[in-house]
């Protein structure tokens, strides 16, 4: 009969960002420690709420399969003496093994023959398993903040309170964290945690829905989001869509109750932005919006409740609301008393960091890089060198201050208050787009190059300073930064040079900045804005082993990486694609390790040769124009089209002949052809079918 | 239930009186939290169990808003629990000192939301939540997992009750100065000149070159007093740096590289005053430790 094992952890309230992870690594430790112990095993649910972690494992046999071991005695020739005759060591050994000295059998180990006994262990019950793993397992779950509490000896994320652990309606005793099982959870705080006696581990769910507890995630997903639209609905708005704040207040509440409140008209006056922030950062509230598009006087709250019949919660809330309005129009009204040109000589107070010096010496850094780009890309460089200066000015505002997410947001909507030109404010409003890799880009063109520049400016000093990402340490957040700014690079099709950009910020920063390690700093700063960009690459589509050969032909341009990746694509698929892409690899192959040889186009050559080495001047001379041009796909397609002659070449022509000349006039050949293909990519990292073993010129 | 400021004080020390805890007085000396007070700082290290519970005047000179603004104040008063060891049923314990003042559950969504808590000049730090009811944050809980620079065990836990918040909830009024204080006076009649001038002296009067004088002066004495072992009067020069600082950095006198300086300097002789106590009870036995089984468990 297979049996199902229900468990229940219960703490006070786990902080909700930890709670899914938690889930996660207490499904796979039960799957992985179950498996080990031979256990088959059927579906395994963890489910849970701030309060509780639980898990539902299915299928259970009743115990462990039997199995046979061997205990390996004395070798053969003590255990018996010449006549055959077992010795004192095979009787000691029968004896202590509990068999009779006739079912010793004979084994091969170890070089000799040795008495060994084999038994039959019979498989353990699941409950005794499962009373010894699970402790394991829940030692072994990780958190980004553990505590102790009481006599201080555990450590988990928060204090354990109750353990409920059955194997269909048998309680099993375990222990952990100074707590002893018991077929007791406890019901919703709004009710006093009342204990609920749980007789078997079937529908423990339903058990806790009937005392109001969703115990599933997703239960209280489908629960939130009815009650968000109807209650929107009901006002005539719609929601305005918050997924990361969704998805924490899941784990905020044992069951969802959407309160839905208003606040004070006179607040629609404020930007948008703030009004929102304000209901989301403390309150965790959602906002509505009116068929007109703009919000309304409206929120959502989310109580962790049934129901609020006299209306206390969402008094409760309104109050709290309309004070924390009142701050945010507080700092709004302060922070527009000093523009955001007055604040510019502020930022020499705010440290960006200690050694790298103050925000505005990033800004002048900004500026210059800036308008330099801005100048070459012939896009506004005035609106750039404004935008520049006063991007980071927002940092000495109080709405900064309180929400330091408004960054970069609050700055845009300061600019357009002082009457900026608009292009200025959306470049400072947009610099920190896109803030994950979902995320939009910035809107302008300005706005991608400030976005770009600020990026890179903190990756150039962090690496000057030897402050190198490695692993999953990354306090700088420099990847986010790196692949937000290949991101932006590609979206806006904005062509920059790495090395260019990169040597250009480093002569900006304090002179000595890396000190002997500077130039290579400075090197595994590209090589980490490299990866980042395959990264990138391959998130927008493209296939792993295109990105790779063309990043190997060169990877300072992402538009112009992203250019090739696109061609190489587009011709893969070309029936002659697989056989180009062979013939290239054997050039490589019969040129590793050599020496670059310079190449005699006038030594004399006949048949293959000759008609490899005019197909090459002819591709050369027509390449240049599309190289130009950025026309990849031509130029993939004129380079597939030295595929015959390399076919012949290598059919009739034997590379390493015993003339130096003659050989050296061939590899100067090869080394020429591969140098066009190494323009656009390196064919040789391509997945094809294995290159079929051949000697060369055969 | 609407409850003056002084019958919520009572209230509540009532209440943490009926469940085992000592109650203590404010400590005489100006401090930012409830935590600072001896009572707290030296009791939750080492073994001994302590159970207290006080009000504590704090002062904030960052936060003075001349009494015009509603929510924020120079000075505000926490009411401070101390348990050591932390009690299993504590969280239900709180909601019951909350459900004797009229918050019962029942009405209300109380939460736990995560907010740990550090104090880098008395190098601690503590996990726990902020107490969210109906929205409004009313509590600070922790549980003590440093000070002084020890990791400690048993853990403390710490239950801050926001008086003013909790008053004002419980009277409706979204005013702190227009709070009644007892049935005749409101909050603001009582303690409004005194955030006048609080204001004004933590922004603009304060004399600067002398609170640097003596924060060098009281920095010096403690360390002298350190060297005599005498870690209270110590402690008590420790506390008074702690708020001149506090001072000066309202004042715009510190600047953000100076910032670290100043609070490694204070935190330097709160890990020696807490070193020294630990060593002096250890010394003496950690008397408090005997009592544990002759006195009723709270």
């Amino acid at each position: 009969m297979k049996g199902s094992f229900l468990l229940e952890i219960g703490c006070e309230e786990i902080p909700a960002r930890m709670i899914s992870g938690a889930l996660d690594q207490l499904r796979t430790g039960i799957r992985e420690s179950i498996s080990r112990e031979r256990l088959a095993v059927g579906e395994i649910r963890t489910l849970g709420t701030p309060r509780r972690l639980a898990v539902l494992v299915e299928g259970l046999p009743e115990r462990q399969p039997d199995r046979e071991i061997v205990v390996t005695g004395p070798a053969c020739r003590v255990a018996y003496d010449s006549g055959g005759r077992p010795t004192r060591a095979a009787i000691g050994f029968a004896k202590a093994q509990g068999v009779r000295v006739e079912e010793l059998q004979r084994v091969a180990w170890a070089r000799e023959e040795h008495v060994v006994v084999r038994k039959r262990v019979e498989g353990k019950e699941t409950g005794e398993i499962l009373i010894d793993l699970i402790p394991r397992v829940l030692s072994s779950l990780t958190f980004p903040k553990t505590m102790r509490w009481g006599e201080g000896k555990t450590r988990f994320v928060r204090p354990v309170r109750w353990i409920v652990a059955l194997l269909g309606s048998r309680p099993l005793n375990l222990a952990w964290a100074g707590v002893n099982s018991k077929p007791r959870s406890h019901g919703h705080r709004r009710l006093g945690s009342p204990v609920i006696r749980v007789e078997n581990s079937k529908d423990f769910c339903g058990r806790l829905r009937a005392k109001g507890i969703l115990l599933d995630p997703e239960e209280r997903r489908t629960e939130l989001r009815r009650q968000l639209e109807s209650l929107s609905g009901s006002a005539k708005g719609t929601l305005v869509e918050d997924k990361e704040l969704f998805e924490t207040v899941i784990f905020l509440v044992e069951r969802p109750l959407v309160i839905l409140g208003t606040f004070g008209e006179e607040f629609l006056r404020l930007p948008e932005e703030i009004l929102r922030i304000s209901l989301r950062h403390h309150q965790k509230s959602f906002s509505v919006r009116g068929a007109d598009g703009r919000l309304r006087n409206l929120f959502l709250a989310v109580a962790d409740a049934d129901a609020d019949p006299d209306g206390t919660i969402r008094r409760g809330n309104e109050w709290v609301l309309r004070a924390r309005l009142a701050d945010a129009r507080f700092f709004w009204e302060e922070d527009l008393k000093s523009p955001l040109e007055a604040r510019c000589e502020g930022l020499k107070r705010v440290t960006f960091h200690k050694d790298l010096g103050s925000y505005h010496d990033k800004m002048e850094r900004l500026v210059v890089l800036c308008t330099a780009l801005g100048r070459e890309h012939e896009v506004g460089e005035e609106i750039l060198r404004t935008a520049s200066r006063l991007a980071k000015c927002d940092l000495t505002t109080h709405l900064v201050g309180e929400f330091p997410e408004l960054q970069g947001i609050m700055g845009g909507l300061f600019a357009r208050q002082t009457n900026h030109p608009q292009a200025v404010c959306d470049a400072i409003y947009d610099q920190y787009l896109p803030r994950s890799f979902e995320d939009p880009c910035p809107r302008s063109a300005e706005g991608a190059i400030l976005g770009i520049v600020d990026r890179l400016d903190t990756l150039c000093g962090m690496f000057l300073l030897g402050q190198i990402p490695s692993g999953s340490r990354d306090p700088f957040g420099l990847r986010r930064a790196a692949q937000g700014l290949c991101k932006i690079s590609l979206e806006k099709s904005l062509g920059v040079s790495f090395r260019r950009l990169v040597e250009y910020n480093a002569a900006l920063h304090r002179a000595g900045l890396g000190g002997a390690d500077r130039e290579k700093r400075i090197e595994s700063l590209l090589h980490f804005l490299r990866e980042r960009l395959a990264f990138v690459l391959v998130a927008r589509g493209h296939a792993a082993d295109a990105v790779e050969a063309v990043l190997r032909a060169g990877a300072d341009e992402p538009v112009d990486c992203e250019a090739r990746v696109s061609a190489l694509e587009k011709i893969r698929t070309d029936p002659d694609f697989e056989a180009l892409a062979i013939g290239f690899k054997r050039v490589r192959n019969i040129l590793a390790g050599q020496a670059e040889i310079s190449w005699n186009p006038d030594a004399p050559r006949a048949g293959a040769e000759s008609a490899l080495k005019d197909k090459v001047m002819e591709v050369e001379t027509g390449m240049e124009s599309m190289l130009e041009g950025k026309d990849y796909s031509s130029l993939l397609r004129l380079l597939a089209s030295t595929r015959g002659a390399i076919d012949r070449f290598f059919d009739e022509v034997l590379v390493m002949d015993k003339d130096e000349s003659v050989r050296n006039n061939r590899i100067g050949l090869l080394q020429r052809l591969s140098g066009l293909f190494l323009r656009v990519a390196d064919l040789s990292c391509m997945e094809t079918i294995e290159i079929p073993e051949r000697g060369d010129g055969e | 239930m609407s409850l003056t400021f002084q019958e919520l004080l009572l209230h509540l020390q009532r209440f943490w009186s009926d469940q085992g805890a000592l109650i203590q007085q404010p400590y005489d000396i100006e401090k930012g939290a409830g935590t600072m007070n001896p009572d707290t700082f030296f009791r939750v290290l080492g073994p001994e169990p302590w159970q207290v519970a006080y009000c504590e005047p704090s002062r904030r000179p960052g936060d003075a808003r001349y009494g015009e603004n509603p929510f924020r104040l120079y000075k505000h008063y926490q009411f401070q629990v101390i348990l050591k060891p932390s009690p299993d049923d504590i969280q239900d314990r709180f909601l019951l000192s909350l459900e004797k003042l009229g918050i019962g559950a029942s009405r209300h969504d109380i939460r736990f939301e995560e907010d740990n808590w550090e104090a880098p000049t008395l190098a601690a730090a503590g996990v726990g939540w902020q107490v969210l009811l109906d929205g409004m944050e009313i509590t600070q809980f922790t549980y003590f997992q440093q000070a002084a620079g020890q990791d400690l065990a048993p853990v403390s836990v710490e239950i801050t009750y926001g008086m003013e918040r909790i008053c004002m909830i419980l009277n409706g009024v979204d005013d702190t100065f227009r709070l009644p204080w007892n049935s005749s006076l409101l909050y603001g009649e009582v303690r409004l000149e005194e955030e006048e001038q609080f204001s004004r002296y933590s922004f603009d009067a304060a004399d600067v070159p002398m609170h640097f004088r003596l924060f060098e002066e009281y920095e010096k004495e403690a360390g002298r007093l350190l060297q005599r072992k005498l870690f209270l009067p110590a402690y008590d020069f420790c506390l008074k740096c702690s708020h001149l600082f506090n001072v000066l950095e309202s004042r715009g006198a510190i600047s953000v590289t100076e910032r670290t300086g100043y609070i490694q300097r204070i935190r330097k002789l709160a890990v020696s005053c807490g070193g020294q106590y630990l060593e002096r009870r250890q010394k003496m036995g950690f008397p408090l430790r005997r009592q544990e089984s002759s006195r009723e468990k709270v």
